[in-house]
C-alpha cells in the first residue's frame, strides 16, 4: 500500500477525482480490489466479491466519461453493500442460509438510486444473519473480524459494511439500522454512519426486518461522505409509501458550516451510566472538542429511556417474526440458533402489547421533543463499551445472550423507537487500538444538523482518518 | 405485566401452537423468562396510555417537529 493509494481517499475526493480525470474508474477500482484480496482473509468482510465484472463496469464507465456522458457525481465510483439490498440478478443472502441462492428480480430504491449517480457494484458484503443480531457474529459465513484488532467484534448488523469501510476496501458501504445496526459496527470499527430519520430514505427493495422501525442509511469514512450519500437516496417513493415527502435539503452544503451556536444536549441519566472508562473519557474528550469548535453544551434532562428501549424490543420482535414466521414453521433448522432464539422471543408477547408500543410512539417522540427543545442535537456513546471479543460475544442461544445483547445495544435502541436520525462519529480510541465512537442525535428529518456537527468535529480531529494496518 | 400476569410456559408453547410454531417445553420456559423483563417493563407506560392514542400520532409527532 502506497500513501498515494486511491483506495484511501474519501468518497467525495476520489468522485471529484474520476470526474475530474485524474483517476480513471479502472485505477481505483483495481486500488479497491487489490485491497479486497490482501484483507479479504482477515476480515471476512465480503460475501461475494465481482472482480471481473467490476472492473468491465469500471472500463466502461471511462469510455463513457472519455466521451463526456457522465452519469452522476458518483461516476465510477467503485462501491459495496449490505447483502440485503436487493439487485436485480443477482444473489442477495440476506446473510442466511434459506437465501443463500435467492437471486431479486427487482433493486431497491435506495441502490438503484446510487447507480443512477453512476457506481460500480464491488462485490456485496457480510451482514447478521437477516440483520438480526448487534455483534458481527454469522454461523452460516463465520464473523467479520475487526480492522482495528481481529480477535474482536465488528458490531452489527452491518458487520461488513462496518469492516470493509474501516479498511478501505470500499469508499461506503449501505447498512441498516433496526436497533443499531448502522451505528454498532461504525462504533466498532471507527468509521462515520448515518442513522437516518424513520421515512427519510425509502425501504423498497431493502429486506425487511421490523417495518416500523427500520431504516437505510451509509457507511463511509466522513460525515461529508455521509451527506453526499443521503442526498443522493433521501426523498420520497412511490415505491415505498411510508417514505416521506419532506424536501430534501442540501446535506453537502450543511457540512460546510461552521459548529458556531450550534446548542448540543448531554443527557444528565442513561447515556452517562456504567461506561467503561474508555467510552467515558471520550465523551469529555468529544465535549471539549466540540465546544472548542464554537458549539455550546447544555445539560438535558430526557424521559425515561428504559421504557422505550422495551417499546423497540416488542415492536421489533413481534414484526420480525411476522416476517419470519412462514420459514420458522417450514425451515426452523435453517436458522442459527440465536437469530431463531430472537425470533421465537415473539411468540409470548401479546397483541395487545405490540399494539401499545405502537400507540405510545407518538407520545414518546413528542416528549422527547419537548426535552431537547433547547437543543438542536443530543450527544452521547453509541455503546457504553468498547468491542468484546469474538470470543466472549460468542453468546449464541445461550442464557448469557439476552444480557449481552442488551448492554450492547442499550444506547441505540431508544433513538430507534423514537425514529430519530443518529450519525456516529469515530471519537477516540482505546489505549490498546480499539475505536470508540460519539452518536449525535438529531431532531426528525434534521440529519443536516447532524452532519454539520459531524464534518465540523472532524475538521478538527484525525480519528476518521486513521486507517488499520494490514495484519502481517 | 405484574408477576400474576406474567405468561407460563404452557401458555407459551400454546400461543405458539396457534401460529403454528413447535416449540419444546424448555424453549417455551425459556421464552416465558425471556421476554418477562421486557413486557413487565413497558406494562406501566401501557397501563396508562390515553384512549384516543394511535399509531399515526408519531408521524403527527415527527411532521409537527419539521413545521416548527
Amino acid at each position: 500500500m502506497s500513501s498515494t493509494d486511491p483506495a484511501l481517499m474519501s468518497l467525495a475526493a476520489v468522485a471529484d477525482a474520476i470526474a475530474g480525470k485524474k483517476l480513471s474508474s479502472r485505477e481505483v477500482t483495481q486500488a479497491c480490489l487489490a485491497r479486497i484480496s490482501r484483507w479479504q482473509p482477515h476480515l471476512n468482510a465480503f460475501i461475494a466479491i465481482e472482480a471481473e465484472e467490476a472492473l468491465a463496469a469500471a472500463s466502461a464507465a471511462d469510455d463513457a466519461l472519455a466521451k463526456g456522458r457522465s452519469r452522476g457525481v458518483l461516476h465510477g465510483v467503485p462501491l459495496a453493500h449490505k447483502d440485503m439490498y436487493y439487485d436485480a440478478g443477482k444473489v442477495v443472502t440476506c446473510g442466511s442460509k434459506i437465501r443463500r441462492d435467492w437471486v431479486a428480480t427487482s433493486t431497491a430504491t435506495a441502490l438503484q438510486r446510487l447507480k443512477d449517480a453512476g457506481t460500480v457494484r464491488l462485490g456485496s458484503l457480510q451482514m447478521a444473519e437477516f440483520a438480526y443480531g448487534p455483534t458481527g457474529h454469522n454461523v452460516h459465513f463465520g464473523p467479520v473480524h475487526n480492522p482495528w484488532h481481529l480477535d474482536h467484534i465488528t458490531g452489527g448488523s452491518s458487520s461488513g459494511s462496518g469492516a470493509a469501510v474501516a479498511a478501505r476496501l470500499t469508499f461506503a458501504a449501505l447498512g441498516s439500522d433496526t436497533g443499531g445496526s448502522i451505528r454498532m459496527p461504525s462504533n466498532f470499527c471507527g468509521v462515520t454512519g448515518l442513522k437516518t430519520t424513520v421515512g427519510r430514505v425509502s425501504r423498497a427493495g431493502a429486506m425487511p426486518l421490523s417495518h416500523s422501525l427500520d431504516t437505510v442509511g451509509p457507511l463511509a469514512r466522513t460525515a461529508e461522505d455521509c451527506a453526499l450519500l443521503l442526498g443522493l437516496m433521501a426523498g420520497a417513493d412511490p415505491a415505498d409509501p411510508t417514505c416521506s415527502h419532506h424536501p430534501v435539503p442540501d446535506y453537502r452544503a450543511a457540512a460546510r458550516e461552521p459548529l458556531t451556536g450550534v446548542r448540543i444536549g448531554v443527557p444528565r441519566t442513561f447515556y452517562v451510566d456504567d461506561l467503561d472508562p474508555d467510552v467515558a473519557r471520550v465523551l469529555d474528550e468529544t465535549i471539549a472538542t466540540l465546544t472548542r469548535e464554537g458549539a455550546t453544551i447544555h445539560r438535558v434532562d430526557l424521559p425515561d429511556q428504559t421504557a422505550l428501549s422495551d417499546a423497540c424490543q416488542i415492536v421489533m420482535i413481534v414484526e420480525a417474526a411476522a416476517f419470519h414466521q412462514a420459514w420458522m414453521i417450514e425451515r426452523p433448522r435453517d436458522y442459527g440458533p440465536q437469530t431463531m432464539m430472537r425470533l421465537q422471543n415473539a411468540l409470548a408477547v401479546p397483541a395487545l402489547a405490540y399494539l401499545d408500543a405502537l400507540r405510545w410512539r407518538g407520545l414518546a417522540l413528542s416528549a422527547h421533543l419537548a426535552a431537547t427543545e433547547s437543543v438542536d442535537a443530543v450527544l452521547a456513546p453509541v455503546s457504553p463499551m468498547v468491542a468484546p471479543t469474538i470470543a466472549e460475544s460468542d453468546v449464541g442461544n445461550s442464557p448469557d445472550a439476552e444480557p449481552v445483547l442488551r448492554r450492547l445495544t442499550r444506547f441505540t435502541r431508544p433513538i430507534n423507537y423514537l425514529g430519530l436520525p443518529s450519525l456516529a462519529l469515530p471519537s477516540g480510541f482505546t489505549p490498546g487500538g480499539l475505536p470508540v465512537g460519539m452518536q449525535v442525535i438529531g431532531r426528525p428529518f434534521d440529519e443536516a444538523m447532524l452532519v454539520r456537527i459531524g464534518a465540523a468535529f472532524q475538521r478538527a480531529t484525525d480519528f476518521h482518518a486513521r486507517c488499520p494496518a494490514l495484519p502481517q | 405485566m405484574s408477576d400474576s400476569k406474567r405468561l407460563s410456559a404452557d401458555q407459551v408453547g400454546a400461543m405458539a401452537a396457534t401460529v403454528g410454531v413447535t416449540i419444546s417445553d424448555a424453549v417455551a420456559t425459556r421464552i416465558a423468562g425471556a421476554v418477562a423483563p421486557t413486557i413487565s417493563g413497558f406494562a406501566a407506560i401501557s397501563e396508562k396510555l390515553p384512549f384516543d392514542a394511535e399509531p399515526a400520532s408519531f408521524v403527527v409527532a415527527q411532521n409537527r417537529s419539521v413545521k416548527a
